[in-house]
């Protein structure tokens, strides 16, 4: 039974030609997307596209260390400047120190000359 | 002598340099093909004009990764099933035919051409869910086994065989159903 039913479908469902008309119509519609449009990639630029996403994750990659590297001589200078500043404010502190001794040192003699 | 791949072959190695002939010689090749899957599966003649058309015009885009005759078969087949279960799914369902038809004759015993039968079994076909659908039109009009249109629908292939034994289980029923009522009607016993 279930073969008969088979064997009928398959008769009912053959595929049916839609006609000369169907395909200008297709390839109108072809024709008329070629004009207006890019063409359709090639196998070549199919090929060169699958490289972009590699080449551009390495640019992004040298991106990123150059700017570390740059980084990185930043805060070499700075760490420079700062030693700098502490020189300086160490020196400062010292001569402080030092300036303040004479004094005491001038006012004790004074007294005594007295 | 050529064999009718070797042939499609050719017309797509020439069709992807940009050869309009070749390309249109595709396009006579399958569009029974994809036109009677669009028919079948939406209903309508405008509406399957419009989706084989536009098949075709993504296989035009889509040439340079066809890798041979067999795969832009596969391809075609593909692309008209998927959108038009999409189309169906998004849009109320247009049967082919309404069930309140009025019932006809049928023999499914016999199994010479009869236009009868084979109208009403495409209406009954056009009245199953799309999957079904599409799983009925791959495997009877497209003559794929259930592997092939497993890949086909990207569908477990369990289900393609559930779909087809209840698809074949409903339309035989429905036959059997018009067979009893044309029996009564005309006082058969």
């Amino acid at each position: 039974m279930n073969d008969h039913l088979e064997d009928e479908l398959r008769r009912a469902l053959r595929p049916a030609d839609p006609g000369d008309d169907f395909t200008r119509k297709v390839m109108a519609r072809v024709r008329s997307r070629e004009t207006t449009a890019p063409a359709p990639r090639t196998r070549a630029s199919h090929q060169a596209l699958r490289w972009l996403p590699a080449a551009l994750a390495a640019s992004l990659l040298m991106a990123i260390i150059v700017k570390h590297e740059r980084i990185e001589e930043r805060t070499t200078d700075e760490r420079a400047i700062e030693d700098g500043l502490r020189a300086r404010d160490q020196l400062l502190a010292a001569l402080q120190v030092t300036s303040a001794k004479l004094d005491l040192a001038y006012q004790a003699v004074q007294n005594e000359a007295r | 002598m050529h064999s009718a791949t070797s042939t499609a072959d050719e017309h797509l190695a020439s069709a992807r340099k940009g050869n309009a002939g070749s390309f249109e010689a595709l396009v006579r090749l399958h569009q029974r093909t994809v036109h009677s899957l669009a028919l079948r599966m939406l209903g309508t003649r405008d509406a399957a004009d419009d989706l084989a058309q536009e098949v075709f015009l993504q296989l035009h885009l889509h040439l340079s990764s066809m890798e041979s005759a067999a795969h832009l078969a596969f391809w075609l087949r593909r692309v008209v099933t998927h959108r038009a279960i999409d189309r169906l799914r998004s849009r109320p369902q247009v049967a082919i035919a309404s069930i309140d038809d009025e019932p006809e004759i049928v023999d499914t015993h016999a199994a010479t051409d009869d236009p009868l039968l084979q109208h009403r079994l495409r209406e009954l076909i056009g009245e199953l869910p799309a999957s079904a659908r599409a799983v009925m039109l791959l495997r009877y009009q497209e003559d794929l086994d259930p592997v092939e249109i497993a890949r086909t629908l990207d569908m477990p292939i369990n289900t393609v065989k559930s779909h087809l034994k209840r698809s074949l289980a409903a339309l035989r029923e429905r036959l059997s159903a018009a067979k009893r009522i044309s029996f009564e009607e005309f006082g058969y016993e």
